[in-house]
């Protein structure tokens, strides 16, 4: 595996294709998370607040606790999204990247500029298609 | 066409304004006590140990007895402070919470002062919001010690705004009748007009942060009317 092989890509997205993909995990992530936390809040400190129904009562037990949550959430969400957005960049790259330079090097191949193997970057997806496209053209040549 | 689309809108609006306004129907409310089933219709919060609550049909009042007790009468009850900002009441304590020496001095909010945090006699006014730490709450109160008109943030929550409607033994074991203006109160406690409805009245006697006992009845309260 030469250097150009295991370069790193710089722009947080390859192309248009990737752009959708990670916004659609992202927001397959982020969507329903909200929407289990404000189920949850209306659940659990709502329907709790309206049976306790005593202000005081609801000052000395459900607001500490509902400050408690709060702080957990606003501690592990920014985390738990990053490591969604991190993973999700991860494994998009290695879809949309092998896909793009398998087009790339086809067409230069069709176009008679490059006679080798296309090769993929280091923990690339799509392998087995790439060995079964250069054997296919070790075939045609 | 054009007929039929006017009639769903307006049976659409008429809809929405009496869903709207449905509630100023039942106003003003009265509540009696003149029946043994009166308390059916309100609902008993317990915050720490039950206070007892008794009707007494021939007085036509509520008897509240606490012992070391903190639970209240809560009313659920939707109405604009704005249009109907009246409550009235007329309420008897025939004895105080016993609050120490040092608990019943001038008010200070930083020293201990949930231990003095009861009262012979309450009536809350409460304004409840879907996030309920944003619940605000106007607690009239008749207290031993502290001067009339005297209003003071809850040891609990800043959003409880306690004003004390009776002060004093003077009128002890006497029928005495309290109306406010809530939406007045509200702006002089808070500082701002109400955003919200009333959602809900409460009553309460309670005892339990100085382990003592309390004795109060309550009669008579309306709600929901207009000043005249």
């Amino acid at each position: 595996m030469n250097k150009k092989n295991i370069r790193r890509r710089k722009q947080f997205y390859a192309n248009k294709m990737h752009k959708d993909i990670f916004t659609i995990i992202f927001i397959a992530s982020v969507v329903p998370a909200t929407i289990v936390a404000v189920c949850l809040y209306y659940l659990i400190f709502y329907i709790t607040a309206e049976q306790i129904a005593i202000p005081e009562a609801i000052a000395y037990s459900l607001i500490p606790a509902a400050k408690k949550v709060i702080k957990i959430v606003m501690f592990a969400a920014p985390i738990s999204v990053l490591i969604i957005l991190m993973s999700a960049r991860s494994i998009t790259h290695k879809i949309i990247g092998p896909f793009d330079r398998i087009v790339r090097d086809l067409d230069e191949c069709v176009k008679g500029k490059k006679q080798g193997h296309l090769t993929l970057r280091k923990g690339d997806r799509f392998q087995p298609l790439v060995d079964r496209i250069n054997k296919l053209l070790d075939r045609l040549r | 066409m054009r007929k039929r689309k006017f009639i769903y809108v307006a049976i659409l609006t008429s809809s929405i304004l009496f869903i709207c306004y449905a509630h100023a129907l039942d106003l003003p409310k009265r509540f009696l006590f003149n029946k043994e089933n009166a308390l059916e219709e309100w609902q008993e919060k317990v915050f720490k140990n039950k206070v007892m609550y008794t009707v007494q049909s021939e007085e036509e009042a509520l008897l509240a007895k606490s012992e070391e007790g903190c639970s209240g009468l809560f009313y659920r009850i939707g109405f604009s402070p704005k249009e109907f900002p009246m409550i009235s009441w007329q309420w008897q304590v025939v004895e105080f919470p016993e609050k120490a020496a040092g608990e019943t001095g001038p008010f200070d909010e930083k020293t201990g002062w949930i231990e003095r945090d009861d009262y012979a006699a309450r009536v809350y006014v409460i304004f409840p919001s879907l996030n309920f730490s944003k619940t605000r709450c106007i607690e009239y109160i008749w207290d031993e010690n502290l001067p009339e008109g005297t209003v003071m943030t809850s040891p609990y929550f800043k959003n409880i705004k306690l004003i004390v409607a009776e002060s004093g033994r003077g009128n002890m074991e006497k029928w005495v009748l309290e109306e406010y203006n809530i939406y007045e109160d509200y702006i002089k406690v808070f500082g701002e007009a109400p955003r919200r409805n009333v959602g809900a009245i409460a009553l309460m006697t309670d005892t339990d942060n100085t382990l003592s006992t309390a004795e109060a009845l309550y009669k008579n309260i309306k709600v929901g009317y207009k000043n005249e």
